[in-house]
C-alpha cells in the first residue's frame, strides 16, 4: 500500500482530532455547562476571572470524565466540526512548511484548541448569565 | 535582534522539542488530576493509604512503587493543610512529573531511530492519544509510568545498557504486574529468526549472551512478582476473573470497547502494521534510489531512476548510499555480519555512527527496524492478556504499547521520498 506522505501525516493528524473531539466534545453546549454549573453549585451571578476558572474547570472535569460512547445528539456535528478543523489547520500550515511540522503543530495544539473553545463557551456562559442577572 | 532572537537561535531542535514535550506533560497531568483526582477526591485517598498499608484488594495491593512515591509527595508537601490535601497537591506534582517523564523518555527512544521533528511528531501524537485515555477509570496513576519504564527499558536494551535496564525492570515491576511484559519484549527481541522453530533454534538463541541475560530478568521480574505476594499477603481480588469477562460482554461496554480501541490509535493501528511489515522506503528525493527495507533485509528494488540501477550484487552504482555502507548494511539485515546480531553491546549497530545519530535523512538504521519489529512480538502476549483480564473499555491499559507501536507508525509515516527534510 503506497500511501501519499501528506495523506499518512493527514492520518495522524485526523486520529488525534477524533480522539481529542471524542474526549471533549461528547455532550458539549452552553445549557450543558449551565447544567453541570447548577450541579456543582457554582455561582453565574458575576464574571469574575476565579468564577471564570472555577466553571472552566468544572466543565472540563465534566468532558474528560464523561461517558463518551453515549453521545448527545449534537456531538457528532461537533466532532465532524473538529475534524475540519484539525484537516484546515494542517492543510493551512503545511503550505508554509514540510509536512512532518506541520502535523506536529496540528497534533501538538488539538488538545489545547480543546480546552481553549472550553474555556470560552464558559466565558461567553457566564457574560451572557452575568448580563442577564 | 536581541537576546531573544541570539537564543532562538541557539535553542536545538531536541532542546526545542524537550521544551515542547514539558508543556504537553504538565498539560496531560492538569487534565488527569481534573480528570481522575478531582472527581472523586476521598475515594482516591483511601485507595493510595490503602494501597501503602498493604490492605488494599488483589492487584493494588501489589502495586507498590507510586503509593510509596506518593507517600513521600505527601510529607514533602504536608505544609498545605491536612493529609488529603497534601495529597492532593503530591498527585497533581507526580501526574504533571509522570507524563513530562513518560512523553520525555518516548522522545527519547524515538530519537534514537528518527530526526528530531519525526521524534516529535511520534510524541505529539501520542500525547494527542492519550487525551482519549482520560476516562472509565479511578486511581491508576501506575499506567503513567509504566509508559515511561517500557520506553527506557527499550532504549537501555537497545543502547545494551544491560544494568540499568535491570534496574527499570525492577521498577517496572514493582510498579505493576504488567511490568513483566518490558523483559519479555526484550527477551523476544533477543531472539533472531526462529525458523524452523525446533529445539535445535531454540539451543542456539539459548547460548547467545544477551537472550539468557533478557531471560534472566523475565525470571527476576516473576520473582518480585510472586514476592510481593508472599510479602504483603494474599489479597482477594478487586475484580474477579467471571465478573471482568461479564461485565466485558455486556452491552454499553462493548460498543465502548468497540469504539475505544479503534480510536486508541485511530489511523495508527494501519500505519504501525505497514510499518511493522515494512513497507518503508528509505531515500531522499532524488537523491538515491528507491531502497526498501523487508524481511530480508535491506536491498535495492528494481524500480531504481536511469542511472542508480542496482548491480547484481544488489548495491548501487551511483547516487545511493555508499558502496561499502550498503554492503554493510545488506549484511548487517540479513544477520550474516556479527553487527547485526543483537550483540552484548546492544541492539544497535556498533561502530556504524555515534550514538544519537543512527537517524540518517535516508531513514531508519537497519538495526533500528530489526530491533522495532523485534520488540514488536510482544504485542500479541499483551493484548491476550488484556482479552483475558482488563476491562475492554478502559483503553488507558493499552497506553504501555505506545512505545512499541508508535515506532512503527514513524516507521511508516516518514519513510516515503520527499519526508526527509532539514530539521527546524
Amino acid at each position: 500500500m503506497t500511501i501519499a506522505p501528506d495523506l499518512r501525516y493527514l492520518g495522524l493528524v485526523v486520529s488525534v482530532g477524533a480522539a481529542v473531539a471524542f474526549r471533549f466534545f461528547s455532550d458539549f453546549s452552553f445549557s450543558t455547562i449551565e447544567h453541570q454549573a447548577g450541579l456543582a453549585s457554582l455561582s453565574l451571578q458575576r464574571f469574575t476571572p476565579e468564577a471564570w476558572l472555577r466553571l472552566s474547570l468544572n466543565s472540563l472535569g465534566y468532558e474528560l470524565q464523561r461517558d463518551w460512547f453515549n453521545l448527545s445528539p449534537q456531538a457528532l456535528p461537533e466532532v465532524l466540526a473538529a475534524l475540519v478543523v484539525v484537516v484546515l489547520g494542517y492543510v493551512l500550515v503545511r503550505r508554509v512548511t514540510s509536512a512532518e511540522v506541520a502535523a506536529a503543530s496540528v497534533m501538538f495544539a488539538t488538545p489545547f484548541v480543546g480546552v481553549g473553545l472550553i474555556a470560552g463557551a464558559c466565558a461567553w456562559v457566564l457574560a451572557r448569565a452575568a448580563g442577564t442577572a | 535582534m536581541g537576546a531573544g532572537a541570539r537564543c532562538r537561535h541557539r535553542l536545538s531542535p531536541d532542546r526545542r522539542n524537550i521544551l515542547l514535550v514539558v508543556i504537553l506533560g504538565l498539560t496531560l497531568g492538569g487534565m488527569y488530576f481534573l480528570a481522575i483526582d478531582s472527581q472523586a477526591p476521598q475515594f482516591t485517598f483511601t485507595q493510595q493509604q490503602n494501597a501503602y498499608n498493604g490492605v488494599a484488594g488483589s492487584p493494588y495491593r501489589y502495586r507498590v512503587l507510586v503509593p510509596v512515591i506518593l507517600e513521600g509527595g505527601m510529607r514533602i508537601f504536608g505544609f498545605v493543610g491536612s493529609p488529603q490535601q497534601a495529597f492532593q497537591v503530591a498527585s497533581l506534582v507526580c501526574e504533571c512529573l509522570g507524563f513530562i517523564f513518560q512523553l520525555g523518555m518516548m522522545y527519547v527512544f524515538l530519537r534514537q531511530f528518527f530526526q528530531p521533528m519525526h521524534a516529535l511528531v511520534g510524541v505529539t501524537f501520542t500525547a494527542g492519544m492519550s487525551v482519549l485515555t482520560l476516562a472509565y477509570f479511578t486511581y491508576q496513576p501506575w499506567s503513567i509510568l509504566e509508559v515511561a519504564f517500557f520506553a527506557l527499558g527499550f532504549l537501555l536494551a537497545y543502547r545494551g545498557k544491560w544494568v540499568g535496564l535491570t534496574a527499570v525492570v525492577v521498577l517496572a515491576s514493582l510498579n505493576r504486574e504488567t511490568g513483566v511484559f518490558l523483559p519479555l519484549a526484550v527477551l523476544l527481541a533477543t531472539l533472531n529468526d526462529l525458523r524452523p522453530f525446533g529445539l535445535q533454534t531454540l539451543r542456539r538463541a539459548a547460548k547467545r549472551r544477551e537472550t539468557y541475560v533478557a531471560f534472566g530478568l523475565v525470571l527476576l521480574s516473576t520473582a518480585i512478582f510472586l514476592g510481593l505476594r508472599l510479602v504483603r499477603g494474599s489479597a482477594e481480588p478487586v475484580d474477579a476473573l467471571p465478573d471482568v469477562i461479564r461485565r466485558n460482554l455486556e452491552r454499553n461496554n462493548l460498543i465502548a470497547a468497540a469504539m475505544g480501541i479503534p480510536l486508541l490509535l485511530g489511523f495508527g493501528w494501519i500505519f504501525a502494521l505497514l510499518g511493522f511489515r515494512g513497507v518503508c522506503r528509505y531515500a531522499p528525493q532524488g537523491t538515491s534510489p528507491r531502497t526498501e527495507i523487508t524481511q530480508e533485509g535491506l536491498h535495492a528494488r528494481g524500480t531504481s531512476p536511469p542511472g542508480t540501477e542496482s548491480t547484481p550484487e544488489g548495491r548501487h552504482a551511483r547516487g545511493g548510499l555508499p558502496r561499502t555502507e550498503l554492503s554493510s548494511e545488506e549484511l548487517h539485515a540479513r544477520g550474516t555480519s556479527p553487527r547485526a546480531e543483537s550483540t552484548p553491546g546492544g541492539f544497535r549497530a556498533r561502530g556504524t555512527s555515534p550514538p544519537g545519530t543512527e537517524s540518517t535523512p535516508e531513514g531508519l538504521h537497519p538495526s533500528g527496524v530489526c530491533f522495532l519489529r523485534r520488540i514488536a512480538r510482544v504485542v500479541p502476549f499483551y493484548l491476550v492478556a488484556f482479552a483475558i483480564w482488563g476491562w475492554w473499555r478502559e483503553v488507558r491499559i493499552l497506553t504501555s504499547l505506545y512505545p512499541v507501536l508508535v515506532p512503527l507508525v514513524l516507521a511508516y509515516c516518514c519513510s516515503s521520498r520527499g519526508t526527509a527534510r532539514k530539521p527546524v
